[in-house]
């Protein structure tokens, strides 16, 4: 008997779930069938998710404290020597950072561009001041406080464009386009749904 | 899971691991920055002209390897200044 009423039961809470498809498929729902690894895809697409956002904040507060710390480096020198060394060197920690995001395959060629744009600014700006300090007409104290606070200026350009080039946090347009998409495809993966063709991003969105 | 969406979340996560890899470098270099500009005025002197040409071949590498990637990336075009 018991065997009788557990077969009867599980015959009936099939037909349950068999009428729940049905009813969610006509309006427009679909069930993820778990045994056939798309729990597995779910796992995977939410952990690269999870990485990229715990990445890019651990990213924007390192490379904010790079160049903002409370105790700026510019500050810290003595001398406007110092001072403009201290820009400088700044600059190339930065610059180093770039050159990494510019080398990578997946780097955007708008963004590359703009960075090269921005370090011939600062190349402009160094053969400037190394002909000032060379030459003894020119009051190199005033010279080099001038190049270190302008290059100040462009590093802080830098730091910013740095920080766009990563997708999720940042308000750029590029952003926009990007967090939505990697959204859409992390519940694509997850549950296939019906209704994800309607938000399916236009071609070379990216 | 289509190559597109295999392509897709590769390219995100490859722009999210150049940066992770690089940053911790810039880090490490910011902190020698950091101690030796302290070291400086603890010594009340302006940086020497060793000190001065290793900073600027450090950065006249780096520019030259941006203006590389930046010529790759526009496929061979020469960016116009004016």
């Amino acid at each position: 008997m018991a065997v009788t009423r557990t077969s009867r039961s599980a015959g009936s809470s099939d037909s349950v779930r068999r009428r729940a498809r049905v009813r969610d498929r006509r309006a427009g729902w679909s069930h993820t069938d778990w045994s056939s690894g798309s729990f597995a895809r779910l796992v995977v697409a939410g952990v690269i998710w999870l990485a990229a956002v715990a990445g890019s904040l651990w990213l924007v507060a390192t490379l904010g404290l790079v160049g903002c710390s409370t105790e700026p480096l510019v500050l810290q020198a003595d001398t406007p020597a110092q001072r403009y060394f201290a820009a400088k060197g700044e600059y190339a920690v930065l610059l180093s950072v770039a050159v990494a995001y510019a080398e990578s395959p997946s780097a955007d060629p708008a963004v590359v561009q703009q960075l090269t744009l921005l370090d011939s600014q600062a190349q402009s700006l160094f053969a400037k001041t190394d002909r000032q300090l060379a030459d003894p007409s020119v009051d190199r104290a005033t010279a080099a406080e001038a190049a270190a606070s302008v290059l100040e200026g462009i590093t802080a350009q830098l730091r910013a464009l740095i920080l766009r080039t990563h997708p999720d946090l940042s308000s750029t347009p590029s952003a926009g386009r990007i967090a939505p998409l990697l959204r859409h495809r992390f519940h694509s993966l997850s549950s296939g749904c019906l209704g994800c063709r309607r938000l399916s991003p236009q071609p070379g969105l990216i | 899971m289509g190559a597109g969406q295999i392509l897709l979340i590769l390219q995100l996560v490859d722009a999210v691991a150049v940066l992770l890899r690089s940053v911790p470098d810039a880090k490490r270099q910011y902190d020698a920055l950091s101690k030796q500009i302290r070291s400086l005025v603890a010594e009340g002197r302006d940086p020497t002209q060793t000190e001065w040409a290793e900073l600027n071949a450090r950065l006249a590498a780096l520019s030259s390897r941006l203006e590389s990637a930046g010529i790759k990336a526009s496929g061979g075009r020469t960016i116009d200044l004016a």
